[in-house]
């Protein structure tokens, strides 16, 4: 197990420093523009250099715009960036599960087609669209029925706890609808896939009863083996984080990166891809890791 | 005779899907007695799987359908709903299920899966059902169960797997245990072991055995008694005695070809079985076997036959349109180094048979000698 | 909306799985005329499927069809379509649509929109595919260090968020192009970073089951009878490939339509004037938010992308299926 991670842990910081070589060679290699253009002058033009200063440095870059380093503007913003992430997250879990479940277990029927059937619906439809709409509909500035706070709403959690919940209702809402939108398709083919397993028949053929066969057999192996998709899928769903803080105006660092391309804030902008990617690889290594507590056998392999 | 422990009469089971009805198990009977063991044999697809299955109501798919009775402790089991029998599931009745590779569950040690086919059962503390775990372990004959308790399956070995499986099966001392292909995938010692195994418990534990296979072989190692299916149905039933000294279907002969020990009288075996199963949507006409029976005549196109009574022997039936001085003698002839054709021209020198119009004349069968 | 086609990627694992046997019935068809079969008998996808040629029909005749209509041109402002405030009006005989805030009418710039959708979608859709089928396909076929070096330049980029990365070079290549003129600003840029964004899914799965083909027996034979590795590649292995690959390529579409639609609401893909869902979408969400509630225009380009999507995703979902498990019915 220990060899397992050690390996996972080593072959991320290979990653980190690849992901770094790549983005050098996208944002200053590729580009025609010449650097002065793009803003990114101060920032260290060779190749060397850039290395060294992301990962002897922790420097991302300088924002002119802000007279901050890129890195201090990323961390002030962070908070914000994981109040919705965290809250879509749990409630996207506590949607996808129960959804995933039952919609395998009774599938072909009424509630299965609805489920799935709404849930190729969220996925077919641009995020940014559906938050436009639940502002136009619900947020109590501009909306017709208005309830929720609308955009521009955020505070802080020590700030103002209870404005950052109501602001944050709406957004979570978006992102773990869409979230769970994802998942619970994927643990839905997944369980189907487990509930003809052998270990399942065996089950039932000791007596077990029907529903503990289906949650603890039956579900007990489906989900851990959704947990390394989800590695994949959070990657997709950054771009929804980032849509979501744009349509309410959370200022995350999705909103950091936005703000920055409207102002030509070049450095900004590819310092937040960077860290972001870079926070992600650590994301996925934990991910990894936990996998490999919950299926034993990943490690043996 | 004493009386069966189990026994099956005329069991159906049809599965209703978009190509059509698939009748897995065309109407079987057969008992168990007390402490001994029934050997099912056939290929795959058979109906053996699913006729087991059927007697624990653990058909899969809500489009199943299943007639006829099975009488175990004086009830119908089949007219039992779920809850019933799932008191019976793993206590009175246990069974192994195919393909031991994914049996146990990946995720749970094998201890936890143990404890929790005890308790299902009874009401034990979860102490006194680890010592119970414990001691099946041993009994099964795995060595340093006290840490084997709380492995994982994956760390087993394929041996042990099947060791633990059986523990599990016999937890709540059932009257009868259903092995499924047990021995499939093992090495051949490993798989004398585990029939070793088998057969002491089954001294020591009064228990009756139902073992499904696709080696007649291996069967005969265990079996007091065999059935064979092909297509849903019992084609030949006989104690294994019997199938050896004078199996009466031509598809048991075909079994019997893969068996190297029975051919010293030859220098070769005798020809398999060619073809493929066939579909049980759209069963071939009459006699189910005829496409792949090298000594099928016409008319064997046109008849089903049914499972009757050899002559003289009350406990062998067998369901085959050739009478039986001539399968005598086709099965003699193979057995002193006959091939197929020739002992097909057995039956085409027969007057008033329907034999295709290219056969002339034969020469002589070769003596059938002892 | 997902960012991520991983249903691909699950779908390859499976494949590399022994698939089951189904009772009895062994079919000699080839998998191309079973997916085909499959997708005839669903109705949901034979309606998309119907759907997404209109459209395809629409987007290339757009001038045309915008004439039959009577509609004004996407790119025609009309000042005496906005009322005394100067806000644009809602939907009317003449512009069933309405207009947005420039008085374009928008019906007509939804029409061209589905255009830049369409092109970018399915352009950079089959790029992306092509590429990924070649480095999957020589990954999988050499093995060895090439195996190692090319599917770790794959893992690289699937490492990155597609719509950060596309951000990121969307703004680089915005002021004058990348790649030495290669990649113009617009609609270039937007199919670069598509190709950039989806290639790798295609990789990874082309890779999977090549292996898992390769250790099968009819390539062992092959070999054994001195096939250079080229004829294998070609003969054995790429026929096995295609019908996969149509599969995912359809899959792939949707969500290249909503990563351009993405792009151009973050300002980073097609801008102004040309019509763009995506940013009409952006220019309406603006008004709404500075409290001029101008439906219309937030609504009509959004029920495009979403029925759009929709049709594609529910092609791809049915062609997953028969991807999946040919012989049977659903999974």
């Amino acid at each position: 197990m220990t060899r397992y991670i050690l390996r996972r842990i080593l072959l991320a910081i290979l990653l980190l420093v690849l992901v770094s070589a790549l983005s050098y060679f996208l944002f200053t290699v590729l580009p025609d523009a010449d650097p002065a253009q793009l803003g990114a002058g101060q920032q260290s033009p060779t190749f060397l250099g850039y290395m060294k200063e992301i990962f002897l440095h922790f420097n991302f870059g300088y924002s002119y715009r802000y007279h901050q380093s890129v890195l201090s503007l990323i961390v002030d913003r962070l908070p914000a960036t994981l109040s919705l992430i965290v809250g879509a997250g749990l409630l996207s879990v506590a949607l996808s599960i129960p959804v995933g479940v039952i919609t395998a277990t009774r599938r072909g029927q009424r509630f299965d087609r609805i489920a799935m059937g709404t849930a190729l619906g969220i996925v077919s439809m641009p995020v940014f669209w559906l938050g436009l709409i639940l502002l136009y509909l619900f947020a109590s500035d501009i909306g017709k029925i208005p309830i929720l706070p609308g955009a521009n709403s955020y505070a802080g959690l020590t700030a103002d706890p209870g404005q950052w919940f109501k602001s944050l209702i709406l957004p979570w809402l978006m992102l773990g609808a869409t979230a769970a939108a994802i998942y619970s398709s994927l643990l839905r083919t997944r369980m189907l896939e487990v509930m003809g397993e052998d270990y399942v028949l065996s089950a039932r053929a000791k007596g077990v009863p029907e529903p503990r066969v289906i949650w603890r057999h039956g579900a007990g192996a489906a989900i851990p083996a959704v947990v390394p998709v989800l590695g994949l899928e959070i990657g997709g769903l950054i771009g929804a984080v980032v849509l979501t803080e744009v349509v309410f105006r959370i200022n995350g660092v999705g909103l950091l990166s936005y703000e920055a391309i409207h102002h030509s804030d070049f450095p900004t902008v590819q310092g937040t891809v960077l860290f972001v990617t870079m926070l992600l690889v650590i994301v996925r290594l934990i991910v990894d890791i936990v996998y490999a507590y919950l299926d034993p056998r990943v490690s043996f392999a | 005779m004493s009386e069966p422990l189990l026994s099956v009469e005329n069991l159906r089971v049809t599965f209703d899907t978009d190509r059509g009805v698939v009748h897995a198990v065309d109407g079987i009977s057969y008992t168990v007695q007390p402490g001994r063991t029934l050997g099912i044999v056939g290929e795959s697809g058979a109906g053996k799987t699913v006729s087991s299955l059927a007697l624990l109501g653990l058909t899969p798919g809500p489009r199943s359908r299943t007639d006829g009775r099975i009488m175990f402790g004086g009830e119908d089991l089949a007219a039992l709903d779920d809850a019933k029998l799932r008191r019976v599931r793993g206590s009175d009745i246990a069974m192994i299920v195919q393909d031991p590779q994914s049996a146990l569950h990946p995720l749970h040690r094998v201890g936890a899966q143990l404890i929790e086919a005890i308790r299902i059962h009874r009401a034990v503390s979860a102490s006194a059902a680890r010592d119970r775990a414990i001691d099946l372990l041993e009994l099964v004959g795995i060595a340093d169960p006290h840490r084997r308790v709380d492995a994982y399956p994956h760390e087993l070995s394929a041996g042990m797997r099947r060791r633990a499986m059986i523990a599990i099966a016999l937890a709540n001392g059932p009257k009868l245990l259903i092995a499924d292909e047990l021995t499939a995938g093992l090495e051949v010692t490993v798989q004398a072991q585990i029939l070793a195994l088998l057969e002491d418990l089954q001294e020591r534990l009064e228990l009756a055995i139902i073992f499904i296979s696709r080696d007649l072989g291996l069967v005969s190692e265990i079996a007091d008694e065999v059935a064979v299916m092909y297509a849903g149905r019992i084609v030949e039933q006989a104690p294994i005695e019997r199938i050896y000294a004078s199996p009466q279907h031509p598809y048991t002969w075909g079994l019997l070809a893969s068996i190297p020990w029975l051919w010293r009288l030859r220098d070769d075996e005798p020809a398999p079985i060619s073809g493929l199963p066939p579909s049980l949507i759209d069963r071939p006409s009459g006699c189910h076997f005829h496409p792949r029976c090298p000594y099928a005549l016409d008319s064997h196109k046109r008849i089903d036959p049914r499972l009757r009574p050899v002559d003289g022997e009350d406990q062998h039936s067998v369901a085959c349109l050739l009478d039986a001085p001539m399968r005598k003698r086709i099965w003699e002839g193979l057995r002193s180094g006959g091939t197929q054709q020739e002992l097909r021209k057995l039956l085409d020198r027969k007057p008033g048979s329907e034999a295709t119009p290219a056969a002339a004349p034969a020469p002589p069968a070769p003596e059938a000698g002892p | 909306m997902s960012f991520g086609p991983s249903r691909i990627l699950l779908d390859a694992e499976a494949s590399a799985r022994a698939p089951e046997v189904d009772f009895g019935d062994i079919s000699t068809v080839s998998p191309d005329l079973l997916l085909w079969r499959r997708f005839r008998s669903s109705r949901a996808a034979k309606i998309s499927a119907a759907a997404i040629i209109v459209l395809l029909v629409i987007a290339i005749l757009a001038p045309l069809v915008v004439d039959i209509i009577g509609v004004t041109g996407p790119n025609v402002r009309n000042a005496s379509t906005l009322n005394s405030f100067g806000l644009p009006t809602g939907p009317s005989f003449a512009h069933p649509f309405g207009v947005d805030d420039m008085g374009r009418d928008v019906l007509a710039r939804v029409i061209y929109g589905a255009r830049i959708a369409l092109l970018v979608g399915i352009c950079g859709t089959l790029i992306a595919t092509v590429a990924g089928a070649a480095i999957g396909l020589v990954a999988g076929v050499y093995g060895g260090w090439i195996e190692t070096v090319l599917m770790g330049a794959v893992d690289l980029f699937l490492a990155f968020p597609m719509v950060l990365l596309g951000l990121g070079i969307g703004d680089a290549c915005r002021v004058s192009g990348c790649g030495g003129g290669v990649i113009e600003p617009g609609t270039g840029t937007v199919i670069f970073i598509v190709v950039l964004c989806s290639f790798p899914y295609v990789a990874r799965s082309v890779r999977r089951r090549v292996v898992s083909l390769r250790d099968e027996e009819f390539v062992f034979a092959a070999r054994s009878l001195g096939a250079s590795t080229s004829r294998i590649l070609y003969r054995e292995l790429l026929p096995n490939l295609m019908a996969p690959l149509i599969v995912y390529a359809v899959v792939l579409i949707p969500t290249n339509i909503l990563l351009e639609a993405a792009l151009s609401f973050l300002g980073v893909g097609i801008s102004s004037p040309t019509a763009d869902w995506g940013q009409m979408i952006s220019g309406a969400g603006n008004d709404i938010l500075s409290g001029n509630a101008a439906w219309w225009y937030l609504v009509f380009p959004g029920l495009a992308l979403l029925l759009t999507v929709l049709a594609f995703n529910l092609v791809g979902d049915v062609l997953l299926v028969a991807l999946r498990s040919p012989t049977t019915s659903d999974p």
